[in-house]
């Protein structure tokens, strides 16, 4: 598996400083110019701010906003759409680009059993996942360094932080499953574009109407920055839920990637 | 112990035919020759062997283990040519060679410079800019940089040059001789009888019959021009004359039979000119195929 797991995060390199540079730099750079906007006193902002439809949408109110990890988690909910994205859309062409190229079968008649194939793709887009993760976190992390005068909860901001990472690693799920089930799919990053819109829609309705069962249908609504701040932790029926859907998810794809008959263009 | 063990395969994909009821065995160290036309089922069923595909029924093994359950043991001895060579376009075909040796848990470095200098094959160009045949000799050292136990060819020298062709085949006569058996899938007859020992056929999914080349050659038409001062009308009219023309002082025919039947009848003409040819093995196949 490892030389699989190798070669696949090879070919993701350039993906990966890509999006870690882009998502760190980002956070680092917008991070201390939006709580900047909300910490100087300007009864306009505030006043554009009080009430605002979209804070209830994305799930933080608007007190949290003003305050440095409330402006993080505004910020994070958008940052977590080019996460989700990221994660669906490696994790997609990790299979489709086998069938793309017609490649599958260099790959396949090897001496490597297909659960090492699946794997090895999984853990390759993981790992990549996680670096851009790891940027993320450090590129808002710094970001709150430089905001003077406030003190941060920093089991907090790690939480919240982490929560970006975990809806990107479902995501990296939900790729695997569709790379597995729709190998002849050549636009994977507009399907996966199409997903995390539906699922980010799903997850603002679910706030706006209060209906939360809808929730556990997105993972967006799974960790709310807000509970995690209050509470210290994220609510553990979507941490067990989370990690029912995401192995019973993975292990139904590897079930049928074992099975499934290596055709291209079907 | 037989290198292949295929008994009943068949492989249907819905309404559509695949392969039906697919059987026979090719002998360790032999070459093996299996010919059909594009559509036979010549590609489904390398590729259930190769476990790329799931057969519907029936068994398939090679080197006494089962291809569906033991693909990731069996590939370390079999070394495969598809037909339609596509490999990832953004290595160089140092790096895809490399990849696949890799994967095979080897340090082939040097059989990789070996065969890529014997195919003529730049290791430092990209995959993405490689013409047809080029991406053919990659799939070749790919299939032969861990000295297999079993060679399996699926159409291999489509858009191979002639030399690079006659190369190929000298590497693996090479091959057979150190010991490894070579499954040749074509619809190019001809290649097939210059290097197989055995021969399938396959015809519309369903097996036709396995012969010996000789046989298949022995037992088969004779084609038969003869040009005599008289021939007269009926004189050829013998028990195995099929496609019998006569044009003048010149008949034509295709003949399969005794031969010293045909021989009488000619020495009782004043024979100018005669060709007894032996048919190619296209049309002995199109026989199987008419």
């Amino acid at each position: 598996m490892m030389t699989i797991f190798r070669y696949e995060l090879k070919q993701l390199k350039k993906n990966i400083i890509i999006w870690a540079l882009s998502m760190g730099v980002l956070i680092f750079l917008m991070l201390p110019t939006y709580i900047g906007f909300t910490s100087g006193g300007d009864p306009l902002m505030a006043e554009a701010m009080n009430n605002n439809p979209l804070f209830e949408a994305l799930g933080v109110g608007t007190a949290f906003v003003m305050t440095p990890l409330g402006m993080f988690s505004f910020l994070g909910s958008f940052a977590m759409i080019a996460a989700a994205i990221h994660g669906m859309s490696i994790a997609f062409s990790s299979h489709t680009k086998e069938y793309e190229s017609k490649s599958a079968e260099f790959l396949l008649t090897k001496p490597h059993s297909r659960g090492e194939v699946f794997w090895g793709k999984f853990f390759a887009c993981t790992v990549d996942s996680l670096l851009v993760g790891i940027a993320y976190t450090a590129g808002a992390g710094l970001a709150l360094l430089t905001v003077k005068n406030v003190s941060i909860d920093w089991r907090a901001f790690l939480l919240i932080a982490g929560s970006l990472v975990l809806v990107e690693l479902m995501f990296v799920v939900f790729g695997i499953v569709a790379g597995t089930f729709f190998s002849n799919v050549r636009t994977p990053v507009l399907m996966s574009s199409c997903v995390m819109l539906a699922l980010f829609c799903l997850s603002t309705m679910s706030m706006k109407i209060n209906q939360p069962i809808l929730g556990y249908l997105t993972p967006f609504a799974f960790f709310k920055p807000m509970n995690t701040v209050k509470t210290g932790f994220y609510e553990w029926n979507f941490v067990v839920w989370y990690v029912v859907l995401g192995v019973g998810l993975l292990l139904t794809s590897y079930r049928k990637f074992l099975k499934k008959d290596v055709v291209f263009g079907g | 112990m037989n290198a292949i063990e295929i008994k009943n395969l068949t492989k249907r994909y819905g309404e559509h035919r695949g392969i039906e009821n697919v059987s026979f065995s090719v002998e360790e160290g032999e070459i093996f020759g299996f010919i059909g036309p594009n559509g036979a089922g010549k590609s489904t069923t390398i590729r259930t062997l190769l476990a790329l595909i799931h057969p519907t029924s029936g068994s398939a093994e090679i080197f006494g283990r089962d291809c569906m359950k033991q693909a990731a043991e069996i590939a370390r001895d079999v070394g495969y040519l598809p037909g339609e060579s596509a490999y990832y376009e953004n290595m160089t075909v140092g790096e895809l060679v490399r990849y696949a040796a890799d994967l095979y848990g080897k340090k082939c470095d040097g059989r990789i410079g070996e065969l890529s200098k014997r195919l003529n094959l730049d290791l430092s160009r990209k995959i993405a800019d490689l013409s047809l045949g080029n991406k053919k000799k990659v799939g070749i050292v790919c299939a032969l940089l861990h000295s297999p136990k079993l060679i399996i060819l699926d159409e291999p020298t489509s858009g191979l040059d002639p030399l690079i062709q006659q190369e190929f085949f000298n590497i693996l006569k090479e091959e057979n001789q150190r010991g490894a058996t070579i499954f040749f899938s074509s619809h190019v007859l001809s290649e097939v009888q210059k290097i197989c020992d055995r021969v399938a056929i396959v015809k519309e999914g369903k097996m036709i019959g396995v012969q010996k080349i000789s046989e298949l050659r022995a037992n088969s038409h004779k084609k038969i021009s003869v040009t005599a001062d008289d021939i007269p009308i009926g004189h050829f009219n013998l028990g195995g004359i099929t496609n019998y023309q006569q044009d003048g002082s010149t008949a034509t025919f295709m003949f399969m039979g005794n031969i010293a039947d045909i021989l009488a009848k000619l020495s009782a003409l004043n024979v100018h000119d005669l060709f007894i040819e032996e048919p190619t093995l296209e049309e002995v196949f199109m026989h199987y195929y008419r």
